[in-house]
């Protein structure tokens, strides 16, 4: 006869557990001051531990990553080659190519992330478990002037923004995640202002977003994306973030598919843009 | 006694967080990792039943929260839920081995990453389970259910108690 009673009071501690998690999650949800300034003491406090835990695990992993992906990496390796010797055949074009790149800016009047201040930082973890979005974590935080919501790039274009802060460490969300958005700007020929609104299009495609554009102006396959920025833009205008690879028609406008310039899925050092948006 | 306890699996729930934020970014497999926290819930329910695998999911979920960009107590429900499901499991076990418990926190997994997704999706956190849901689901259940024997080991050792001696009442 133990049983029932024993089988509800464990019943009655799971719906009082289950109601606490979801008042703290409703007063999360809604930016609760003080429990969001206990998080972050508490992510601080984790945060040399979990340092120490990565200068502990790092050798294991290294290991582990060369054992079960061995054949990953011959064929990483063979890409790489392939890749090299494609380069090598591409090197006599680069020269035109970057002629034409000026003299694209300069139709355009972009602003490169050169006149921004910036912080190089390492990446030092990817993203955590399967719950967390496409994020990594980078060894540079509040200490270094980082805050959240400045723009996170590579040589090759934009490939983040910071989504949390603490002192001695970020996270960046990255641009394949779907929950990222960027307004853009599609320089094609025949109008180089085309605004558009770019998304992630999750783990799925690391090499690619989306843009979703209202009316068809003449854009093409080859055409590059930046950054629109604006007053309250999270990023200033003119970060590089790809070419548009591909554009299908839909009955709301097109959707276009957009290459990116930087590799965010690849990335082990990175630029963060000390910029601000406007409140 | 429940002080030591509480203890133990603080110190469990620490070690778990500290190698799955470290660890087991990297090992992945099939671009799915092991979710050791969830594992660690439900081995906590399947050893010391449905209540204490409540609290304890409760607790790591929270933990995990705050480590995750993830709403804090989302995890937190899920994983009380999957500690409650996993210690009805272990009730009906008269001589827990290792291949049951195994197969109580690959189900209890797979309960506990079905029930994140759908609490996260219903709240409009969308990208939080990253990647195929059924990839991800088959893919823990199978890396939690190895992990298996030895998280017994540890958390047993945490609450003080041979599984053996607990019998379905």
């Amino acid at each position: 006869m133990a049983a029932p009673t024993h089988r509800g009071r464990s019943w009655y501690t799971l719906a009082l557990l289950a109601l606490t998690a979801l008042t703290l999650f409703t007063l999360d949800f809604r930016g609760f001051g003080p429990l969001e300034s206990v998080q972050s003491g508490l992510r601080s406090a984790f945060s040399p531990v979990r340092s120490a835990g990565e200068s502990i695990t790092k050798p294991i992993s290294n290991g582990a990553e060369g054992l079960f992906n061995y054949g990953d990496l011959e064929e990483e390796n063979a890409r790489l080659e392939a890749r090299i010797a494609e380069l090598e055949g591409r090197i006599f074009q680069i020269d035109a190519e970057e002629a034409e790149l000026k003299r694209l800016k300069a139709e355009l009047g972009l602003d490169y992330v050169g006149d921004l201040p910036t912080v190089i930082a390492e990446v030092i973890t990817g993203p955590v478990g399967n719950f967390a979005s496409q994020s990594v974590d980078i060894n540079r935080g509040t200490a270094d002037g980082i805050t959240e919501g400045m723009p996170v790039v590579t040589g090759a274009g934009l490939v983040g923004r910071v989504t949390r802060a603490d002192r001695s460490r970020a996270v960046v969300q990255l641009i394949i995640d779907a929950e990222f958005t960027v307004g853009v700007r599609i320089a094609s020929e025949t109008n180089p202002d085309e605004i558009g609104l770019g998304h992630g299009d999750g783990p799925g495609s690391p090499r690619q977003i989306t843009v979703d554009q209202g009316i068809d102006l003449g854009i093409a396959v080859g055409d590059l994306v930046v950054t629109s920025g604006g007053r309250t833009s999270l990023f200033p205008p003119g970060l590089p973030i790809g070419v548009v690879s591909d554009v299908i028609e839909k009955d709301r406008g097109l959707e276009l598919k957009v290459e990116l310039n930087a590799a965010p899925d690849q990335i082990g050092f990175v630029n963060v843009v000390l910029f601000e948006a406007e409140e | 006694m429940a002080f030591l306890r509480g203890a133990r699996m603080g110190l469990v729930t620490l070690v778990a967080l500290v190698l799955q934020t470290t660890l087991f970014t990297d090992l992945r497999i099939g671009g799915v990792a092991p979710e050791l926290v969830l594992a660690v819930a439900a081995m906590a329910g399947f050893v010391a039943g449905p209540s204490s695998g409540a609290w304890a999911g409760f607790w790591m979920g929270l933990a995990y929260d705050v480590v995750l960009e993830t709403p804090l107590g989302l995890a937190g429900l899920a994983f009380c839920i999957v500690g409650y499901v996993a210690g009805l499991a272990g009730e009906t076990a008269f001589r827990p081995t290792w291949w049951y418990a195994a197969g109580s926190v690959a189900v209890s997994s797979v309960f506990g990453v079905i029930v994140f997704a759908i609490v996260s999706t219903l709240v409009g956190q969308n990208a939080v389970v990253s990647g195929s849901l059924l990839r991800v689901v088959i893919g823990v259940a199978i890396l939690n259910a190895l992990l298996a024997p030895a998280i017994m080991g540890v958390v047993r050792w945490s609450y003080g108690r041979p599984r053996e001696l607990r019998v379905a009442t």
